[in-house]
């Protein structure tokens, strides 16, 4: 029917629909502008941090802040304060190294990040009284131990979105297998199982977590492996093994075992890829209700432990008998608000490019 | 005849903005309807018959679709001639379903499962007309008569699943006929039907038509349903009408050479050919995209490729004396529909029902019978696809039923099945190369992808289609040329064994001949022994040296393919052959004869 041209160029499903996404503006735009923060977000010690990026003392150039990097995965370049010639007890004060060696003029010097504070460095001896409300040095005030807000909401972010990633992961591989087995193998293994996954659907997950979080200490990873086996995967579960209930009965399938094709690679190789559509579009979805889990979790102080930068538990600390302390509540919160808008967008423009449902209608 | 206008399409130009550019399904199309005539608008799909139909109702989706230009006038006989397309959608709403009807092609999908068919009916009646419910009901139940259902109450209170396929277009049509439209269009409304139902449905179009005098646009791929019911006949090819005129002349002397290959690609009963024409016999293209006309005459064509009987006794001479290398014995598939509190099945379907059967090497067996009679079933069940229930099938000397996992995977190798729907029969994920090799890689044949995948490019040629389509993926092609990728997977393992379970029902009857006669090719050329299923008596005489006729899961009939069509000897092998359409000249005479007379 249409004409083809000779560079016609082939294309999958999966390619077109990148296509279509990459059309849908808001949503593209999105997806750069939150893919590029989070990449930045592992530069963050570069950026915010209370380490110099280098200090040159006695001839020779040092890198404090390089070891902070991906989770202190490069060596940490530990330096006593009195390795640069200060007086204090303990690591090395870059802030006030800068201010000395400008005084003292001998040709050493400190390069600060761009933020010369981290989010667990308690300030107590630079501010009066913590917290403190937004000034020129604190850009969003400092928090009631006299830490400061913009350096723990910016690790913050890094913090949520690796959550919500990890856990949305694993609840997708785990229900992504159990869903296939249930539909494709159906029979008793179905029944059962889904029976099972009724039951398990009722345990109270929230409380759950709490409970165990008031004697386990949760770190990002025993946290994910909670929420993974007590909630996330489920509803996976319930997508997948509706997909392969409905394509396993498809020719395509037929064909496969009439060629001899073993079960793993008819569930896996045939069948997965049509199947991921509708766990496709809920994923951006499934990230935000990641955020907002660890989110009120933190919140309610059953979350990561303490002195992690979290945005719930600045928020409750804002939350005292008045709200005085307004800039604890307001700068995570308006965090909060431009992530998980601008994964909505992603989300929608998923969801528009997936579904190959017609939007136009008949008149 | 009188012959008064009704409806004039002029110069309409329907296109559709797709991702590949701009599609012009219709293009410059006008034609005529006149009052009480049935004009059968006939090409393959993509011909845009459906579309210039859809637009007289203004059904296009628009988005991507536009009507780009044209008038359609509808001589209102109140109001005079009025252009639909002009009207707002209030207004046009005035006219469907109340002036101009519509049936479709899927009677399964066209009725909403959640309303009973009586309601569904009231509801048009109520939505055009002021009268009571009660009143409603009577007139719903009055059509349910006219159209033949048995037992109009119980059809009233019934919901769609509760009937069978010729019953729900039964229904399709009462509702269509509800506000006693002066035109109805009836979009393929058989295609999907099988024969014998067909011919009771073009029946009950032909009388109802004379009785209510409305004009009919019938939409059919198939000339021979055309040669059944239509007075006047279009001929569509891309976008464009080739070929208009009475449908007597049309079939006496078709001028476009499109027109001819249709009518001589369907599989004639008579006969005995070595390979159908097709279109491409009659016309081809030059290098600038001028249409050449190649042979001119039908029978030409027909002439050239049949077989003589004699030939025909020599070959089944020689596959006679061969041993069998498939038998069937008393095969049974029984599935079960009810259970008791334990667990223990208390209620059967038998699918296939005590069936026996053997097959020589290079034979190739014909399984005929209308859906429900346990011929897929049986298909799956041999190869074990399908749980049988009792019997034995032996392949080559081995029980099939007895093999463990390894013996089946290589017995895998030597059967093979080539499915009914092209659309999902292939994994839409993978590229036509990927899919190829996909058994090879599964058997372990040959050493490297590298290979294999030269192996699938030759098979693509087999199957005469360009080798370099291997990165492209299965929603780039058209029914036909998929089926030739499922034909071309099929052969990647060199089996011996064939079943084609359906594998031309889905395709236009021009496209069918293409494919079937690719089957026919392979067999010579690989000496394929064949288990052809289908619900298409002609289609299966053409392909088969023996024939099995299935009902309810048993076998009526079996023998040469031609003893049972020119003697068939039970009474539903005859109902077959008689709900055949032939479109021969003598019927389309004595119907138009009888047509005359009546109108005197």
């Amino acid at each position: 029917m249409a004409t083809k041209t000779n560079d016609y160029k082939s294309e999958s499903i999966f390619q077109r629909r990148v296509r279509n996404f990459k059309k849908i503006k808001r949503a593209y735009y999105s997806l750069i502008i939150i893919v590029s923060l989070y990449l930045l977000s592992f530069l963050a010690p570069l950026l915010v941090n209370n380490k110099a990026l280098a200090v040159h003392y006695n001839g020779s150039t040092y890198f404090p802040a390089i070891g902070d990097l991906f989770w202190e995965s490069i060596p940490v370049q530990y330096h006593d304060a009195s390795f640069f010639g200060q007086t204090a007890q303990g690591e090395a004060n870059y802030r006030e190294l800068k201010k000395q060696y400008a005084q003292e003029n001998k040709g050493n010097w400190v390069v600060m990040p761009f933020y010369p504070y981290s989010p667990n460095e308690v300030l107590l001896g630079e501010v009066s009284q913590p917290p403190t409300k937004p000034d020129n040095k604190h850009w969003f005030g400092t928090d009631n131990r006299g830490r400061d807000v913009l350096a723990r909401v910016v690790y913050g972010f890094q913090i949520s979105i690796t959550f919500a990633l990890l856990l949305t992961f694993f609840s997708y591989l785990l229900g992504t297998i159990i869903g296939a087995c249930l539909g494709y193998f159906g029979g008793k293994l179905d029944i059962f199982g889904m029976r099972f996954i009724e039951v398990f659907a009722f345990v109270p997950v929230m409380f759950l977590i709490m409970i165990l979080s008031s004697f386990m200490k949760p770190s990002i990873i025993k946290l994910v492996a909670l929420l993974t086996i007590f909630g996330g995967w489920i509803s996976i579960t319930y997508f997948i093994r509706g997909e392969y209930l409905r394509e396993k009965s498809k020719e395509y399938t037929a064909a496969a075992i009439a060629m001899g094709a073993s079960d793993f690679s008819i569930m896996f190789k045939h069948i997965l890829p049509n199947a991921l559509t509708p766990i496709i579009t809920f994923a951006p979805f499934s990230i935000i209700s990641n955020i907002t889990a660890l989110l009120s979790l933190d919140f309610l102080g059953f979350g990561l432990r303490p002195p992690t930068p979290s945005w719930g538990e600045l928020i409750n600390q804002g939350m005292g008998e008045d709200i005085s302390f307004w800039w604890l509540i307001v700068t995570p919160l308006v965090m909060m608000f431009f992530t998980l808008l601008t994964i909505t967008f992603i989300g929608e423009g998923v969801r528009q490019a997936f579904d190959p449902r017609e939007y136009a209608r008949l008149q | 005849m009188k012959k008064e206008l009704l409806l004039q399409v002029k110069n309409l130009k329907t296109y559709f903005h797709t991702e590949s550019g701009l599609v012009k399904a219709v293009d410059d199309v006008s034609f005529d309807l006149y009052k009480g005539e049935t004009l059968g608008i006939v090409g393959e799909s993509g011909s845009g018959k459906s579309v210039s139909c859809l637009s007289a109702m203004r059904l296009i989706p628009m988005p991507p679709g536009e009507i780009a230009g044209g008038e359609i006038i509808y001589h209102d006989p109140e109001k005079g001639p009025i252009d639909l397309l002009k009207l707002s959608i209030d207004d046009m709403r005035k006219y469907r379903g109340n002036k101009i009807s519509m049936i479709f092609q899927e009677p399964m999908t066209s009725l909403n499962p959640v309303f009973t068919c009586g309601y569904q009916v009231v509801e048009v009646i109520q939505l055009h007309q002021k009268v009571s419910a009660e009143e409603a009901k009577q007139r719903t139940l009055a059509l349910f008569e006219e159209v033949k259902l048995p037992n109009p109450q119980r059809i009233f209170d019934a919901y769609p699943h509760q009937l069978s396929g010729g019953q729900k277009q039964r229904v399709m049509i009462a509702m269509a006929m509800a506000c006693k439209p002066s035109i109805l269009i009836a979009d393929e409304p058989t295609t999907a039907l099988d024969v014998t139902v067909q011919k009771t449905i073009l029946e009950l179009m032909n009388d109802l038509r004379h009785e209510v005098g409305m004009s009919v646009m019938f939409i059919t791929h198939d000339l021979g349903v055309i040669a059944e019911v239509a007075d006047r006949v279009l001929v569509m090819y891309k976008g464009k009408i080739v070929e208009q005129g009475s449908v007597l002349d049309i079939f006496n002397n078709p001028q476009h050479p499109y027109t001819k290959g249709l009518m001589a690609c369907r599989p004639p009963l008579g006969k005995r050919l070595s390979k159908l024409p097709v279109v491409s016999d009659f016309m081809g293209f030059d290098a600038q995209g001028n249409m050449v006309t190649k042979i001119n005459s039908v029978e030409d064509a027909l002439k050239a490729v049949e077989i003589s009987p004699e030939e025909t006794s020599r070959r089944l001479m020689s596959l006679e004396q061969q041993a069998p290398i498939l038998q069937v014995q008393n095969l049974k598939t029984y599935f079960p529909t009810e259970k008791n509190f334990f667990g223990k099945v208390t209620s059967w379907v038998k699918a296939v029902d005590d069936v026996s059967f053997d097959i020589k090497p290079g034979e190739t067996l014909g399984l005929v019978g209308e859906s429900g009679c346990g011929k897929t079933t049986l298909g799956r069940t041999i190869l074990r696809l399908a749980p049988a229930t009792e019997g034995k099938v032996i392949y080559d000397g081995k029980s099939i039923f007895d093999l463990d996992k390894q013996a089946l995977k290589a017995m895998r190798r030597n059967m093979q099945i080539i499915f009914q729907d092209p659309y999902s029969s292939l994994n839409p994920r993978m590229t036509i190369g990927d899919a190829i090799i996909e058994p090879l890689k599964i058997h372990n044949i040959l050493a490297n992808d590298k290979q294999r995948l030269e192996k699938a490019a030759d098979l693509l040629t087999t199957v005469s289609m360009s080798p370099d389509h291997l990165n492209r993926y299965p929603h780039e092609f058209s029914g036909g040329q998929r089926q030739r990728i499922c034909i071309a997977r099929a052969l990647a393992l060199e089996p011996k064994f064939i079943i084609c379970d359906e594998s031309v029902s889905a395709l236009d009857v021009s496209v069918q001949a293409q494919v079937l006669n690719l089957l026919i090719e392979l067999r010579q050329k690989y000496q394929f022994t064949y288990i052809f299923i289908s619900h298409d008596l002609s289609v299966v005489k053409f392909m088969s040296d023996r024939m099995v006729v299935m009902n309810k899961g048993k076998i009526e009939e079996m023998g040469y393919a031609d003893d049972v069509y020119n003697n068939p000897q039970q009474e539903y092998t005859k109902k077959l052959i008689a709900a055949i359409p032939e479109g021969r000249l003598e019927d389309i005479q004595k119907r138009m004869g009888r047509l005359g007379a009546g109108a005197n």
